[in-house]
């Protein structure tokens, strides 16, 4: 079993009347890379937040290594945080920012020295010791940022929004770099953040957040592959979702007809006559075939692009009120307006149970 | 093109004609005035002399510039721990709150500062306000001196001052990047540490545009050390007023507003060499 490092056991954070965070309870791993995902306004930064003590918990406990840490100033506590705009200090340069924690902290020159140079060089900053914050790119100041935090050898990086700041490539290029940092140092990095894409990249898990509560925890793989809930399956990736009501059923097979009039086989997983289900099919899992079987309908392509690696389109079908989002990654061409059957392979369906929402 | 050139010069004009006639037009003569003779009759000699800057460095005048300085520092010093809390306090507090405390400091410039200032014998004297309220709770035997004195003079410019500095230096604080602050906070820096390393030297600018409004007034308000310092107490504003109303000597009085003049000048280049903007001084 892993060793937990920070646990949050039935937080609450109210603002006036309203709770931000409702009974959170979350442990997380020594050495993992958790995100935070979720739409802005979900509650995600002010976690973060309550972590690092700069914002007061109202109700529940948060543990550092098993100790209590909830009335525990941010002064002292064990963690440090990577701010959204990098909050460098302005007036410092950039061997005096990263040298700032550890003067605070008293420790001694010459290991405070190594220290810094240590950090510097895993940031590759070298040689910019003398420049100010002003002086320095986005991606540099970024890396100020994280050289102020890891420099204090603490076990836990917190990051709030660290790469929403940077361009698209230099994000690329900082996500894959803090993945790597985080697995050399072997800290537990907690990442916030509202970009899936992101959080799918660098995390061991993710949480994702929304209305101040944790909608699914779990890999990159499950959280993409098995949503638990619509939320998540609309909020990570694009989705094709279904409500459907269960026909027929069999010993393995669910037949099933969405609103939309197509009759589809699921797995069954002792579902009962009437029973209103929701589906989600990625877009990636549906296929264009040349033959009719089973789950296979006839459409008309809209909308089609080719992307070079793939190719986007949308399917009218039915009555064509609705379109079927499609991604292809063969190099076929299609028209807009053909007719083509499409399959939605059983296995790919996802399964929400009752038809809640 | 032209009538746009025409327009440029007829709203900029009055602006000009008023700094060239109220404002460069008497420096001049002021600093003409002060490389004159006086003759013994309160008038002026048309020769050119230094001897008025000469009488500066006499050693009444020198006492009379040091006292004006330490008085001065004195006002700047208090108006600076005064203005800095109030500004943190400020910092978190809702916009609302922040507008109304911000207004109430603004206040007293609606009434005029003689007056203002009059007001003040009234609560520092013998038998005033602040004497028989401290008397009455038994707190002191006998009235304590409050004005008449060099600490009525400084319980006076820092009043009447204190509105220079504060609207500085909140401005300079209220621009702290709030975040700047949590990160100190996440790296174990408390509060005097902050304060010390991150919010000081981060509003040094406001502080500094603050302390020069605060400092050369502080040295030429003479109505404030003629009133609370009873006139016994010479600050060279009082200086500067008796050369040109009782002791008639104008190069006199000239040389030493050229002086005071061209000292605030090496005040700002000194503020320019240690790093600061201009434009932060608000234009000066």
């Amino acid at each position: 079993m892993e060793k937990v490092i920070i646990r949050l056991e039935n937080v609450s954070k109210k603002y006036d009347k309203d709770y931000v965070i409702k009974n959170l309870s979350l442990d997380i791993y020594d050495g993992e890379f958790l995100t935070l995902l979720g739409p802005s306004g979900c509650g995600k930064t002010t976690v973060l937040r309550m972590i690092s003590g700069l914002e007061a918990v109202t109700e529940g406990k948060i543990y550092l290594e098993g100790e209590d840490i909830t009335d525990v100033s941010p002064i002292y506590r064990a963690v440090n945080t990577i701010f959204q705009n990098f909050a460098l200090f302005p007036h410092m340069t950039v061997w005096d920012n990263i040298n700032f924690g550890l003067k605070m902290k008293k420790v001694p020159v010459d290991i405070a020295q190594k220290r810094i140079k240590d950090a510097i060089s895993l940031v590759k900053l070298d040689g910019y010791e003398k420049r100010y914050p002003s002086e320095l790119s986005g991606g540099e100041q970024q890396r100020v940022a994280i050289a102020r935090g890891i420099v204090m050898n603490h076990k836990v990086l917190l990051l709030d929004e660290s790469l929403c700041s940077l361009d698209l490539k230099l994000k690329r290029e900082m996500q894959v770099e803090l993945k790597k940092l985080q697995k050399k140092l072997k800290m537990t990095f907690i990442y916030v953040t509202h970009d899936q894409d992101e959080a799918l990249t660098m995390s061991d898990r993710i949480a994702i957040i929304n209305n101040g509560t944790i909608e699914q925890l779990g890999s990159p793989r499950e959280i993409y592959h098995h949503p638990k809930t619509l939320f998540t399956a609309d909020f990570i990736g694009e989705s094709n979702i279904f409500k459907a009501v269960v026909k027929k059923v069999s010993k393995d097979i669910a037949y099933v007809v969405t609103k939309e009039g197509l009759l589809l086989e699921v797995d069954n997983n002792e579902y009962q006559i009437d029973d209103k289900l929701t589906l989600i099919v990625r877009p990636e899992n549906i296929q264009i075939v040349n033959k009719q079987s089973s789950n296979t309908y006839i459409g008309k392509i809209i909308n089609y692009i080719y992307d070079g690696a793939l190719a986007k389109m949308e399917v009218k079908f039915g009555d064509e009120k609705k379109a079927l989002k499609v991604t292809l990654f063969d190099d076929k061409n299609y028209e807009d307006d053909s007719q083509v059957y499409f399959k939605i392979p059983k296995e790919s369906i996802t399964i929400l149970g009752d038809n809640n929402e | 093109m032209n009538r746009k050139k025409a327009f440029q010069i007829i709203v900029t004009l009055p602006v000009v004609v008023y700094s060239l006639l109220l404002i460069l037009i008497p420096i001049v003569y002021v600093l003409f005035l002060s490389f004159l003779k006086s003759d013994s009759f309160g008038g002026i000699e048309y020769q050119f002399t230094l001897e008025n800057y000469l009488m500066i460095f006499d050693i009444i005048y020198i006492k009379i510039l040091l006292k004006s300085f330490i008085i001065g520092l004195l006002t700047t010093f208090i108006c600076i721990c005064i203005s800095y809390p109030f500004s943190i306090f400020l910092m978190d507090k809702s916009e609302t709150k922040r507008n109304l405390l911000i207004k109430l400091v603004m206040i007293p410039f609606l009434t005029n500062s003689l007056i203002r200032t009059y007001g003040w014998i009234v609560l520092l004297r013998k038998s005033g306000v602040v004497n028989t309220t401290l008397s009455s709770l038994n707190l002191i035997d006998k009235p304590l001196n409050l004005m008449y004195n060099n600490l009525g003079i400084i319980i006076g410019m820092v009043y009447t001052l204190l509105p220079f500095m504060i609207l500085p230096v909140y401005s300079a604080v209220s621009k702290i990047d709030a975040r700047v602050i949590d990160a100190a906070k996440d790296l174990g820096a408390n509060k005097i540490k902050r304060f010390i390393h991150i919010i000081v030297p981060e509003t040094l600018a406001g502080v500094f545009n603050g302390s020069l409004m605060v400092f050369i007034p502080a040295i030429g308000y003479f109505f404030i050390s003629d009133i609370l310092g009873g006139g016994k107490i010479m600050i060279v504003g009082n200086l500067i007023k008796n050369q040109f109303l009782t002791a008639r000597n104008w190069p006199f009085g000239a040389a030493i507003s050229i002086f005071l003049i061209v000292f605030t000048f090496l005040l700002i280049r000194i503020y320019k060499k240690i790093g600061g903007k201009l434009d932060e001084l608000g234009g000066l």
